[in-house]
């Protein structure tokens, strides 16, 4: 029977990180049974569909709606009179939704908005190209503003620390303490696509003053409890709100405004109830969602020689990222991959948020992902062969990093341990308390596997077997990276249920309130059950899901966040579940008087027994023939702590539980997660870090005659923690890999930069990336469980970290031909190898001379 | 998505005969229907006339001395045809290059050199950028903007969009006829755009044909060619259309070279010294920059700045050496 405390055997599990396990809903995604919104009533409903401003700042003068409205089969028109809260006639961006049509079908919907006459009144100073934004005058002379805010810049997060704690000294004393200091400047970076596969749909629907919506998301609470209440009808009674989502659209859909649900409900509204589907065109789509932040930097730092070694002692960095029109913090986690990866005693970082009126512009976590890390991780590695020129430095970028880096007794260096903190952004607040700190392990193990030690060489110094077997020369390069990230941290917001049903037969449902994540997110509350419930995991299914009429508001949402708590929440209520069926047990005429309390049991394979006499045993079938149980719980998280706005879901659940210096209440479930090494448990409200963490080695070989990069070779190693559900976990690093690879070669929005318009509105032109353009059977994927502290079983979300590794491509192509690229506001595709190397030229570079390198 | 209406041939003349008031074909429709799905141009038919039906249109055969393939022939079957592997084996190469299997397996020969323009504001939804191709008085918006896949040599009645197909390339420089239900055309004369009808339908298309013609067959010589090959340089190993593409024929000693993906139409070169393949490379790109200049120099737009599309012009360069150097 699983407790969890100091003494568990994690190599023990049956079905946790059993590899045997399956997707509890692999199989309908497999034959197409995946519901999506567009799946319901069929033949019963009518289309919505929106129009897009043409213009990327101005006003709306007018609308005319009168000759989309004379196209037979139109039924309304809605505008931003009908929804105030979300639309505006002020527009800051190109394809700012404007109206919406709903008609008997999809295509005269889209018609029909064509034939919506809107007059602008349109703006001479909007801003679309970030550097002239930052300047704020054009070419010219003139003024230009996004109209966002004064000046187009707002500083975000300001990052200070020093040996002594003091907020605000800065980076300066560790500049003068430093034997050797360097600034380097990044260009701009480009804006990702963080997008779903499918273009977003919703369908809505009114009964009476209550409302319906089946749509694609991560999280269908939030979509109800934030955007619903806070867009659409703020204050209106939550149990007349009813949402439901089955499939998050591919993993990266839903987290904000995305959902179309405020839309669609409007539309519904104005035909009088009458459901309503809203779908974006893929135009649409690409246009309104999920794009990620560019970013450029200028990073300086100091290092002090020590022995052989150089220690970082200063670091002075700037970002600045463009947001487009959009609020949400975009550099705020460059914190994660550079602070918390490395010691650097002397400290400045500063943030700032660049307003355009490009298109909408969406906050990936850690590490305002691959710009940030691009920026930072590049000047490590320019700083490590600088050092080498200057300093006589002897090591590998590798062992400056590794030399670097931080350890977990360290803590954090801006906050918690070292009591100090002063990152706060939108509500979050991290822990105190630091999870596993596996960083240098993940490296050791990537430069192992790769063979970096023999591998290596000086930049530009080794060819690889020719290609074509035409004489032409291709360059070798190898390069490793790696970072915490935020992905897995515990939050506020993760005040998470879970809901089990038992049968009679012995089996038991899961009922979970997340969506259908990519690789299995409901099956792990299932494996957690199992587990915990003693049963193998067929013998518990997943039933309903993402429901806010049926379920709790628990689960895990693709790979970002509540993975610790999603353990927590199942844990807890498969042991309250438990407990009830021992209590039943004591009833049985098996056991009737033979157990003086639930601790008198265990259970093994689905029986239950006598600790002190097994042989005296009943299967749960027998136990619950007539005594069928229900458990839900909540795991305790503070509601107080929550974030971005979203507030308690199913009442407050402070106090919920009995104060006690104990970690785990009378059913013996734990509270609040917990350190379960080391018998250093948290005490409720504390807040545990337990971030991922992933490093990478890339081995390139590089054409220089076509700018063609292969990847030889790719070691992908992450720090899951504790693996839950190994298939998932497999694919989820996997897939985290091949993301990388799409980031530095393909993934990138393009722009028109004269008119501001977005351009890649299509997947033909936003060049996703081809099974063709990768060789996954070069990829090595090595799962490192680091057995973190944090949460009941300690889980690391695990994909998202390895994208940011993408950067280790980009220094291994420089590590072959000694030439930085230049991304020019794109990814590193090979145009931009060929203009970098030809830029270099100029300059007097060489590729025909080994050893030829720029700075 | 337009509405349209749908009409069957069960010939090509009666489908050439069915193609008054703007009515267009549709074969495999991998084109046709993304088209009217995205109302990207004004310049849309009312009606649709397939022609999928038409029996025994779809062979790849030898006869007199020509390999003969059907407008209907599957680009799949094209690609794996031993006849074509062996004896036009740049068609071939081509054929497999052309976006993903789902594509290959529905598009024909016939529509793949009858497809319109790649040109990314071209092919905007609703037509939010309404280009000179499309609208009688409009811009090239390519030539101030986004243009990786557009011309290094200038542009053609003031667009810069090129020949997508991958496989009018390879004909191009095998010296294939086209057969349609008017005439049979040179392939070099095939692809002239007719840039006088820019702004109409039919200034859209990436050939010289008339709107009431309809591609029948392909006739490629069936000796000479077994030393061909295409290479294509793309972002993608798939579903991608070249930025530089070359095929190239060698015949006695010297060779044949066709260009795609920089400029509107194949850019076509007969008779190139081989002795040096570098050199071979540099004079196809040398002599294509020379005759673009011939042109019309409002066309051209920073055809050899290395900070916009310039890097074709060395990737170009590269393919053709390389493909000179594969078939020695």
């Amino acid at each position: 029977m699983l407790v969890l405390d100091e003494n568990t055997k994690f190599e023990d599990f049956k079905v946790l990180g059993n590899p045997d396990v399956h997707d509890q809903s692999g199989k309908e995604i497999v034959l197409g049974k995946t519901d999506f919104a567009a799946d319901h009533f069929t033949g019963h409903k009518y289309f919505g569909a929106l129009k897009s401003s043409t213009i990327m700042k101005g006003t709306i003068k007018s609308i005319d709606t009168s000759e989309a409205m004379k196209i037979p089969g139109v039924k309304a028109v809605i505008t931003y009179e009908d929804l105030p809260l979300l639309w505006s006639p002020t527009i800051t961006r190109y394809g700012q939704e404007v109206a919406g049509v709903v008609a008997d079908n999809f295509y005269t919907a889209v018609r029909a908005t064509q034939a919506v006459k809107i007059e602008y009144e349109e703006a001479t100073d909007g801003v679309f190209d970030p550097d002239v934004a930052m300047i704020g005058k054009d070419a010219d002379g003139n003024p230009v503003s996004s109209g966002i805010v004064p000046g187009n810049i707002m500083p975000v997060i300001t990052l200070y620390r020093n040996p002594d704690m003091i907020e605000g000294v800065g980076a300066d004393p560790g500049f003068e303490l430093s034997d050797y200091v360097k600034e380097y400047k990044f260009p701009w970076s480009n804006s990702y696509t963080h997008n779903c596969l499918e273009a977003h749909q919703t369908l809505a629907w009114w009964i009476g003053d209550d409302m319906y919506f089946y749509t694609g998301t991560q999280d269908i609470n939030y979509i109800k409890s934030y955007i619903v209440l806070a867009k659409y009808m703020p204050g209106y009674p939550s149990n007349k709100i009813h949402g439901v989502t089955h499939f998050n659209c591919g993993g990266y859909g839903g987290k904000s405004l995305d959902c179309l649900v405020p839309q669609a409900l409007a539309m519904s509204k104005k035909v009088g109830g009458y459901p309503v589907l809203c779908k974006n065109t893929r135009q649409q789509n690409n246009m309104n969602r999920g794009r990620t932040f560019a970013c450029t930097s200028t990073i300086k730092l100091g290092v002090k020689k020590v022995g052989n070694d150089f220690k970082f002692e200063a670091c002075d960095a700037k970002f600045y990222s463009d947001g487009g029109h959009n609020t949400a913090t975009p550099c705020g986690d460059v914190h994660w991959g550079l602070r918390t990866t490395y010691t650097i005693p002397y400290a400045t970082m500063k943030t700032h948020l660049v307003f355009t009126n490009s298109t909408t512009r969406h906050y990936w976590r850690c590490v305002n992902d691959p710009p940030g890390a691009m920026n930072y991780d590049t000047a490590i590695e320019k700083l490590a062969y600088d050092l080498r020129d200057d300093m006589g430095y002897k090591g590998t970028p590798y062992d400056l990093r590794v030399s670097n880096m931080r350890t977990q007794e360290m803590g954090d260096q801006d906050f918690g341990n070292s009591g100090v903190s002063n990152y706060y952004a939108y509500g979050l607040h991290y822990s105190k308390y630091w999870g596993a700190f596996a960083i240098k392990d993940l490296y050791e193990k990537a430069y192992e596997a790769s063979g970096y030690k023999t591998k290596w060489h000086d930049a530009h110094t080794k060819t690889v077997d020719d290609l074509y077997h035409n004489g032409d020369t291709r360059w070798h390069g190898i390069a490793i990276t790696g970072h915490h990230d935020s992905h897995g941290v515990i939050n506020g917001g993760s005040q998470r249920g879970g809901i089990i049903r038992a049968h009679d037969d012995g089996t038991f449902t899961v009922l979970t309130g997340s969506a259908r994540g990519c690789s299995g997110g409901t099956t792990v509350c299932c494996n957690v059950v199992a587990e915990v419930l003693g049963v193998s995991a067929d013998k518990v299914k997943l039933g309903d899901w993402g429901n806010t009429d049926t379920t709790l508001p628990g689960g895990v949402q693709a790979g970002s966040s509540h993975t610790v708590s999603i353990s927590t929440t199942f844990y807890n209520t498969a042991v309250l579940l438990r407990w009830k069926i021992f209590n039943a047990a004591m009833a049985h005429p098996t056991f009737y008087g033979q157990a003086t309390s639930v601790d008198d049991f265990d259970v093994e394979d689905g029986v239950i027994f006598l600790k002190k006499n097994p042989e005296v045993r009943a299967p749960y079938a027998t136990i619950l023939a007539k005594n069928a149980a229900i458990a839900a719980s909540s795991n305790g998280w503070e509601i107080e702590e929550t974030y971005t706005g979203m507030g308690p879901m199913l009442g407050k659940f402070t106090g919920y539980y009995a104060e006690t210096e104990n970690n785990t209440d009378q059913f013996g479930r734990i509270r609040g997660g917990a350190w379960r090494s080391k018998g250093n448990y948290l005490k409720r409200g504390d807040y545990v870090t337990c971030n991922g963490a992933a490093a990478a080695a890339c081995e390139v070989a590089v054409d220089p005659e076509t700018g063609e990069v292969e990847i030889l070779h790719y070691w992908n190693v992450v720090d899951a923690g504790t693996v839950m559900f190994r298939k998932g976990a497999e694919k989820e690093i996997a897939a985290g890999a091949e993301c990388a690879h799409n980031m530095a070669f393909f993934f990138g929005d393009i722009y028109d930069e004269k008119y501001g318009k977005l351009l890649s509105t299509q997947y033909t032109e936003a060049m996703m990336p081809t099974y063709m353009d990768m060789k996954t059977e070069d990829h090595d994927l090595i799962l490192y469980e680091s057995r973190d502290v944090g949460g009941p079983f300690g889980c690391h979300g695990i994909a998202e970290p390895c994208v940011t590794n993408y950067v280790s491509v980009f220094l291994a192509i420089y590590n072959a031909i000694g030439v930085w690229i230049n991304p020019e506001k794109g990814n590193i595709g090979p145009d931009r190898v060929l203009k970098s190397i030809k830029r270099a030229t100029k300059d007097g570079y060489s590729i025909d001379k080994i050893g030829a390198r720029v700075k | 998505m337009k509405n349209f209406e749908l009409k069957h041939a069960s010939s090509f003349e009666e489908a050439a005969s069915m193609l008054a008031d703007g009515a267009m074909i549709l074969a495999g429709g991998t084109d046709m229907i993304y088209s009217m799905k995205g109302m990207h141009t004004p310049n849309l038919p009312d009606t649709l006339v397939a022609i999928s039906e038409i029996p025994n249109a779809d062979y790849i055969k030898e006869e007199n001395g020509y390999i003969k393939i059907g407008a209907l022939a599957k680009l799949c079957d094209i690609a794996a045809d031993k006849t074509v592997m062996s004896k036009a084996p740049a068609l071939s190469q081509a054929a497999k290059l052309v976006a993903s299997p789902e594509l290959r397996n529905m598009g024909t020969i016939g529509g793949n050199i009858c497809q319109r323009p790649r040109c990314i504001y071209y092919r905007n939804e609703f037509d939010n950028w309404p280009c000179a191709r499309k609208h009688k008085g409009g811009l090239c918006y390519a030539i101030s903007g986004v243009h990786r896949y557009h011309s290094i040599f200038g542009g053609v009645g003031g667009c810069m969009a090129v020949c997508p197909s991958d496989t009018a390339v390879a004909l191009v420089a095998l010296g294939a006829s086209i057969v349609t239900t008017k005439k049979t055309w040179a392939a070099a004369d095939f692809f002239k755009v007719p840039s006088k009808e820019f702004g109409t339908a039919r200034g859209e298309q990436i050939n010289a044909i008339d709107s009431d013609e309809v591609v029948k067959e392909i006739q490629i010589p069936s000796s000479g060619n077994e030393k061909s090959t295409y290479v294509k340089w793309a972002f993608r190993k798939a579903i991608d259309f070249p930025q530089c593409s070359a095929a190239v024929v060698i015949k006695s000693g010297k060779a044949n070279i066709a260009l795609g993906g920089v400029y509107n139409e194949p850019k076509y070169f007969e008779g190139v010294d081989i002795s040096d393949p570098s050199a071979a490379g540099a004079s196809v790109v040398a002599k294509a920059t020379e005759i673009s200049n011939e042109g019309d120099a409002s066309n051209s737009f920073d055809k050899l700045d290395h900070y916009s599309n310039g890097y074709k012009i060395d990737i170009t360069k590269t393919i053709v050496k390389r493909a000179i150097i594969s078939l020695k």
